[in-house]
């Protein structure tokens, strides 16, 4: 008899052999998880959908495969996160809405928090009962973010944190937000920050959610007024938050780019259906893209798999997916302007809108285009200033 | 390329050990100093010393038969080629019915395929070789216009059809992989001279709009490393799925393009005479994309596949494990 759940998850493991169980699953369960991955135009109820998706796997095991021990995990490593993704994603899922966060910042956590903390908080983000977000701009520090002015404060064993962030995602439905800040003097630049997590619930946390131009409010600012966090609460060491924060926008840039190329596939695959012939070329453009972005993830992914560093090359990820989220949503457009344009009459298409203007600006969030591009230069092609 | 820890460490030894060679050899010399035919003498099993020689063989602009040996390999020499060595391959190119044979020479035979009749031995190659009027910047790529050549079926019809597809395959993977060593030839000159040349008394590099242009140009280059990488992993575990090595194909064709386009633009006026080092390797990078399939067909047919199907190709999976170093 066919081993059941997750299975074998070491190193060596049988990875096909997981994707076929997962799969397995998801068909005999379609009846519960089918109404989870559904489309739905109410961001909200997205989000309740994301959060029972999440709580449904990891009841059954799947959520937990990939995740260290520590964290609450049944060991594994990205890989197996990887699949059930791509299996997901197979079954018809738009997408983990606030849980997209959950690759970049947990894997942070487990890599940087004292264990004790991962122990008390990475678990519950697994299965969905809270949610986080991430505190790195402000309102005069974008590009240059080493130039941030939140600062924390140590108050016993509490730092008090004073300032605010901009453009922090999901924060309206988050409980948590792990926020870079800094202890040291600005003359420090990227030497004085920290990363440090945040209750959001602490009193001093005011989350004003910012709408957005596809009218959904997944943007927000976050002002702190001497708001006590524990000192148990260090992501890192004091002084050491650029190296987190590295470390942290490397999901980003780059392991990320396996769960959005998989968002990808699924809009351009559906958007076949109203393609003719005089798109082929276009669409045999973008579905190269797209094999560029997979191949490049799968790279990453296995190279943390295995434990490496993620260096500078994330940058290459990120903008390869970027280029290709725009150019298949340049696509859809051409194909089909007016589902695109006027207003829309299904969820799917709602859905579509806001992908398509979110597509625009995906070439800003985690590291403008052109610092990665001066990422590349520099640090892959070694070309200098001067 | 600075990327020695991301890509297959076994690959790349086979790689840099036909680099050697290739800057002491060409021809048939280099093929024996790296003993190609010894890769598939017991068939085609792991081509990944073919597929590494080839790149190694771009980014040298070495001219070998290997490529067209490469085509043939696994099929068996002997049904062949009874009467010496190993014939090359003469591969289609563009939409035409002529073929193209890898660093022919006047003693070479070549095989052809001719569906319907099978895989077939021109009499005489030489004489169907295209004779250009003037001189040409590379002669790697023999030119043949087979029609109305005397021609003897080596493999018939039936034998064929369960071969046409293997040799498609390993002429794309070998073609691609020739291609991005062509890329990162064209890419570090480029950068290389960007890093020397000075204007309004800095050097080129030091412009973001230069650094720009090749962070673009490696990013191009990185995306083929990574799915050419799969594809010639997967082809030391069995058959490569042509859709794979159509993709790999396509894309190395494209990334080639961009990449020579944006070391034209680096490297300025000078890159446009006859004897600039980056003439060569462009045009011979323009006549492999022609080789098995352009560039800008393959897109075409990539596209309506997807669109009549409805069907994005994942290509690999990462249960293929085959992505890392």
């Amino acid at each position: 008899m066919a081993a059941r759940g997750p299975g074998d998850l070491s190193q060596d493991g049988d990875l096909a052999g997981f994707a076929a169980r997962f799969r397995d699953w998801l068909t005999e369960e379609s009846a519960v998880v089918a109404p989870l991955l559904a489309e739905h135009s109410d961001y909200d109820l997205r989000v309740d959908n994301a959060r029972a998706l999440r709580r449904l796997l990891c009841e059954h095991g799947w959520g937990l495969a990939g995740w260290p021990e520590e964290a609450g995990g049944l060991g594994g490593s990205i890989l197996h996160r990887s699949v059930v993704t791509e299996e997901l994603f197979r079954a018809g899922w738009s997408g983990p809405t606030v849980f997209e966060h959950l690759e970049i910042i947990a894997p942070t956590l487990v890599r940087f928090a004292e264990t004790e903390f991962v122990r008390s908080v990475v678990p519950s983000f697994l299965d969905g009962s809270r949610s986080w977000s991430q505190g790195f701009s402000e309102p005069e520090a974008g590009s240059d973010l080493a130039s941030l002015r939140t600062r924390a404060v140590r108050d016993g064993d509490d730092f008090v944190v004073n300032g605010g962030k901009i453009w922090t995602t999901w924060s309206k439905w988050a409980h948590w937000c792990l926020a870079l800040v800094r202890t040291g003097t600005a003359e420090e630049r990227h030497r004085g920050l920290t990363m440090i997590a945040i209750d959001l619930s602490s009193p001093g946390v005011e989350v004003h959610p910012i709408r957005q131009a596809n009218g959904t409010d997944e943007l927000a600012q976050v002002h702190f007024t001497d708001v006590r966090v524990p000192a148990a609460q260090l992501v890192g060491e004091v002084g050491g938050g650029w190296n987190v924060a590295l470390y942290l926008l490397a999901r980003e840039r780059g392991t990320l780019s396996w769960l959005r190329h998989c968002a990808f596939r699924h809009w351009l695959t559906a958007g076949t259906e109203v393609m003719a012939e005089d798109s082929d070329r276009q669409l045999g453009a973008v579905v190269l893209q797209l094999a560029g972005v997979r191949a490049a993830a799968a790279r990453l992914l296995s190279r943390a798999a295995d434990g490496a560093e993620l260096g500078p090359e994330a940058a290459f990820n990120k903008l390869l997916m970027t280029r290709t989220e725009q150019s298949l949503f340049d696509l859809l457009r051409e194909v089909d302007g007016v589902r695109v344009a006027l207003p829309a009459d299904s969820p799917a298409e709602v859905l579509q809108q806001q992908e398509y203007l979110f597509s625009r600006i995906v070439t800003i969030y985690g590291g403008s285009q052109q610092m990665q591009l001066t990422t590349v230069a520099r640090h892959v092609l070694g070309l200098r200033d001067g | 390329m600075a990327d020695a820890s991301l890509r297959p460490a076994e690959y790349l030894g086979f790689r840099d050990a036909a680099a050697a060679i290739l800057g002491r050899h060409s021809g048939a010399k280099a093929l024996d100093a790296f003993g190609f035919t010894d890769v598939y003498a017991d068939g085609a099993g792991d081509l990944r010393p073919a597929y590494a020689f080839l790149e190694a063989q771009g980014s040298s602009c070495v001219s070998t038969p290997a490529l067209g040996l490469l085509a043939l390999a696994g099929i068996g020499v002997d049904p062949l080629a009874p009467d010496g060595g190993a014939p090359l391959f003469g591969a289609p190119v563009g939409r035409s019915s002529l073929v193209a044979v890898p660093g022919m020479t006047p003693e070479d035979r070549v095989v052809v395929d001719r569906p319907g009749a099978g895989l077939v031995a021109i009499g005489d190659p030489s004489a169907a070789r295209r004779t250009p009027p003037a001189p040409v910047a590379d002669d790697y790529l023999t030119v043949l216009d087979v029609d109305g050549a005397e021609c003897r079926v080596v493999v018939a019809e039936e034998e064929a059809g369960a071969l046409r597809e293997g040799i498609v395959v390993r002429t794309q993977l070998g073609a691609a992989a020739e291609l991005l060593g062509l890329t990162d030839r064209l890419l570090q000159d480029a950068a290389g001279y960007a890093g020397q040349r000075a204007q309004f008394g800095r050097t080129l590099s030091s412009f973001q709009a230069m650094q720009h242009l090749l962070a673009w140009a490696a990013t191009e280059r990185h995306q083929l490393a990574c799915l050419l990488d799969i594809a010639v992993a997967r082809s030391a575990n069995g058959p490569v799925d042509p859709q794979l090595a159509r993709a790999v194909k396509a894309m190395a064709g494209r990334v080639f393009h961009a990449v020579a386009q944006t070391a034209i633009q680096v490297t300025g006026a000078i890159s446009f005479t006859w004897e600039h080092s980056l003439n060569r390797p462009h045009q011979r990078g323009m006549a492999l994309d022609q080789l098995a399939g352009s560039s800008a067909d393959l897109v075409v047919a990539i596209g309506r596949q997807a669109r009549t199907e409805g069907v994005v190709p994942e290509l690999f999976t990462l249960a293929d494990g085959a992505a890392g170093p």
